[in-house]
């Protein structure tokens, strides 16, 4: 007899709802004390801080962000989070639609508010290279601001200096290695698969393998699609990866971990995987996290729920 | 002799870094071969001995233990050279230009010992960051070099393989800034200074320092000596060596891969002109136009960028047999014109203008007359021949006919002129036949190969 399946609502989009320091970091920015917020981000370990450092600075006030980093511009912590805002800013002008659909105005624009994020960012490592969150930021810029491949890859090697388990860093060089953005396929599945390897087992950065495989999907035609799904070597992979990450048991529910599990839950329900994908819905339980699910539905809940539904339901009728 | 010697310092990568910086002139001409050698005679060659082979002009060194016996140098008296006058291209900087696939930094300091360590100290970091850490170079070099008027320039290279070449600019950009952010560490500085050290004060120092001993006397300014130098080197310090990295920052121009460092606030120097020029305007099928008048020629591109070259800022005028000439103005830009792009254009316009000093007669043969295919090769050039005229003929009567048909229309109309309907309808048909028939003569003119 199946479980059944695991229907939790309300769903929980707010990161920091799933995040104890992250809820203390924005409350903190929200109310101008920037000594706590620094004091609970100096405590995370590795790519925790840096992406603490993102998912707080995003919306953070920005002329607030501006003064801390005038008054210490030694400051890192603060460096890198009002680069996040600025970086925010600049692709909003931009908009996240692929190239041809964005206007020369606003591309102007853009690159203009990321050539300012840029400077600050080349005077913030200048001072302090071993800050992975800087180095982080900074391959965001290199994409946006289209200096290469070499330029990226350059960047994110100064970055794993300093970081042995850069995942925010590796998910942002995988995007720069998508066909989408000038890399190649192979490039792209060659550099998730030893990130993964390398990456100590249960670490979140198997992740990677997932967002490879969406990649993938989304550059194929649609009718070679269900047959790229359905083919062996995809589901293989994506079985290693969650085993690698989501479902092992060292896996740790730090900052991000919401974020493995969804992927790993979307790509294994479209491979048919459900039910391993339904494990991943089970210890889910109400978190959903923005992506993947702004892929393929405006709304993530809505995505989130119709995929969690597909899995559930394809699950009943194999097993009845 | 002088055309080895022009091989030999104009084929380095960092060849053109003068020309951006400074321009056509002064000290922008080393990055220019030396157009018009071909021409000189014995007695431009006597005049220039006669001004600049002179006691106050010349310095012999000799490294070793004294002058040869009865060795005498009886150069007769003359006036001191002076310095070349101080240009600029650059209206902002730090700056760039993209040049590439290597990278080239360069800054003009104020002359000293500090300017030294810090030359040592970024050959370092240069090394360290695209050579040990990276492997994405295999050539770093730094140059210190004194201009001879106080300032001094130190110049950098870094070659990179092509698919290379955007990782290692982006490195060279954080070298600098790391060097401006702070000063060196102590052991790291203590490196570099000794290598400063090193180089100034080693076995061979004294006759190394010769040809810098030299320049000095030449350009008026004590020569020195091994000691003070080395005295002078121990002093520097890791704040020293910062300073100069913030001034070199304000004079800095880098040469850059195609991409350029604007995303890392360096401004690009310039490439168009910042004012255009009237005249008569030639135009392309691209929709670029050359303009050329009283006082100069440009050149408008089909996105708008100009380049102009005044005569009266004209560094140099290269006149090939053929025709082409190439104008450089004195801030580096330069104006190419080829008389077979635009057939209405004659060079003679451009001749009469351009000051007889700055002309160099290109050396070759103008080539022989390019093959004509029948008499209708020279129609093609829209001169006037008696097809143009039989053509122009028909076209003046048709429009006249026509006009008087539509204005004898228009006056039956409006109620000025008597309605004569037989006569305005045998108006027009002649009016309509004269028009096909001269529809029909210029479409076969156009035909014509």
């Amino acid at each position: 007899m199946p479980r059944p399946s695991p229907h939790v609502e309300p769903l929980v989009l707010d990161r920091s709802a799933a995040d104890y320091d992250l809820a203390t970091v924005r409350r903190a920015l929200a109310a101008r004390d920037w000594a706590t917020a620094a004091g609970v981000v100096a405590r995370q370990p590795g790519d925790t801080r840096t992406r603490m450092i993102s998912w707080a600075g995003e919306d953070a006030d920005r002329a607030f962000l501006a003064g801390v980093h005038a008054a210490d511009p030694a400051d890192s912590t603060a460096a890198a989070m009002l680069a996040e805002r600025m970086i925010t800013d600049a692709w909003e002008v931009r908009t996240a639609q692929r190239a041809v659909h964005v206007s020369a105005e606003q591309f102007t624009r853009f690159h203009a508010m990321l050539r300012e994020t840029e400077e600050l960012l080349v005077e913030a490592t200048a001072r302090q290279p071993a800050d992975p969150a800087l180095w982080t930021l900074r391959l965001i810029t290199a994409r946006g601001l289209q200096l290469g491949e070499a330029e990226a890859r350059r960047r994110y090697a100064a970055l794993a200096a300093v970081d042995p388990c850069p995942v925010t860093g590796q998910l942002l060089l995988l995007q720069q290695l998508c066909p989408k953005w000038g890399g190649s396929l192979e490039a792209m599945h060659a550099f998730a698969a030893e990130s993964t390897m390398a990456a100590p087992e249960g670490a979140h950065t198997a992740q990677l393998v997932a967002e490879a495989h969406f990649e993938h999907l989304v550059e194929l035609p649609e009718r070679e699609r269900m047959d790229f799904l359905h083919s062996r070597q995809v589901r293989e992979a994506l079985q290693w990866g969650a085993h690698r990450s989501v479902l092992h048991p060292r896996f740790a529910r730090t900052l991000g971990w919401v974020g493995v599990a969804n992927s790993f839950a979307m790509l294994l329900t479209l491979a048919d995987d459900v039910r391993t994908a339904d494990q991943l819905f089970t210890m889910l339980g109400p978190w959903v996290s923005p992506h993947p699910w702004d892929m393929i539905d405006d709304d993530p809940l809505a995505g989130f729920r119709s995929v969690r539904e597909r899995a559930a339901v394809a699950r009943r009728y194999r097993w009845s | 002799m002088l055309r080895t010697e022009e091989h030999g310092r104009g084929s380095g990568p960092t060849r053109d870094l003068p020309l951006w910086r400074y321009g056509a002139r002064g000290y922008g001409l080393v990055s220019y071969p030396e157009w018009g050698l071909h021409a000189l005679t014995a007695d431009d060659l006597r005049a220039w001995v006669a001004t600049h082979f002179t006691r106050e002009n010349a310095v012999l060194w000799i490294a070793g233990d004294g002058v040869p016996a009865g060795l005498s140098l009886d150069l007769p008296p003359g006036r001191r050279q002076p310095l070349p006058a101080l240009t600029s291209a650059l209206p902002v900087t730090p700056a760039f230009y993209a040049g590439g696939p290597a990278t080239a930094v360069d800054a003009v300091v104020p002359e000293s010992p500090a300017a030294i360590v810090y030359a040592h100290l970024l050959q370092r970091r240069l090394h360290k960051a695209l050579r040990l850490d990276t492997g994405l170079s295999y050539t770093t070099a730094v140059e210190y070099a004194e201009r001879g008027d106080g300032q001094a320039t130190v110049t950098a290279y870094v070659d990179a393989l092509e698919e290379k070449q955007d990782a290692v600019v982006g490195g060279v950009v954080d070298v600098l800034a790391a060097l401006r952010a702070a000063p060196a560490q102590p052991a790291e500085f203590a490196v570099a200074a000794a290598g400063a050290i090193r180089d100034a004060g080693g076995p061979d120092a004294a006759a190394g320092l010769l040809p810098t001993q030299a320049f000095r006397q030449l350009t008026g300014r004590p020569p020195g000596d091994v000691d003070t130098e080395v005295a002078a080197l121990r002093a520097v310090t890791a704040e020293d060596a910062h300073a100069v990295a913030e001034d070199a920052h304000r004079t800095t121009l880098l040469m850059t891969p195609p991409r350029g460092v604007e995303w890392a606030g360096y401004t690009p120097a310039p490439t168009t002109s910042g004012s255009r020029i009237g005249g008569r305007g030639h135009s392309r099928a691209d929709g670029s136009r050359l303009h050329v008048s009283d006082d100069g020629i440009g050149f408008v591109g089909e996105h708008g960028e100009a380049v102009t070259v005044l005569y009266a800022e004209c560094a140099v005028m290269l006149a090939h047999p053929d025709g082409r000439r190439v104008l450089i103005g004195h801030d580096g830009i330069v104006v190419s014109v080829d008389p077979d792009a635009y057939p209405n254009l004659n060079v003679d316009a451009i001749d009469r203008h351009v000051p007889a000093e700055v002309v160099v007669r290109m050396p070759g043969h103008a080539p022989a007359p390019a093959p004509q295919t029948g008499p209708l090769a020279t129609v093609r050039r829209w001169r006037l021949g008696p097809a143009w005229l039989r053509l122009g003929a028909l076209g003046l009567v048709t429009a006249a006919v026509g006009g008087a048909a539509l204005a004898y229309t228009i006056g039956m109309i409006v109620g000025i002129a008597q309605a004569r309907v037989v006569g305005i309808i045998g108006g027009w048909l002649i009016a309509g036949w004269l028009g096909r028939s001269f529809l029909r003569a210029w479409s076969v003119h156009r035909a014509r190969p």
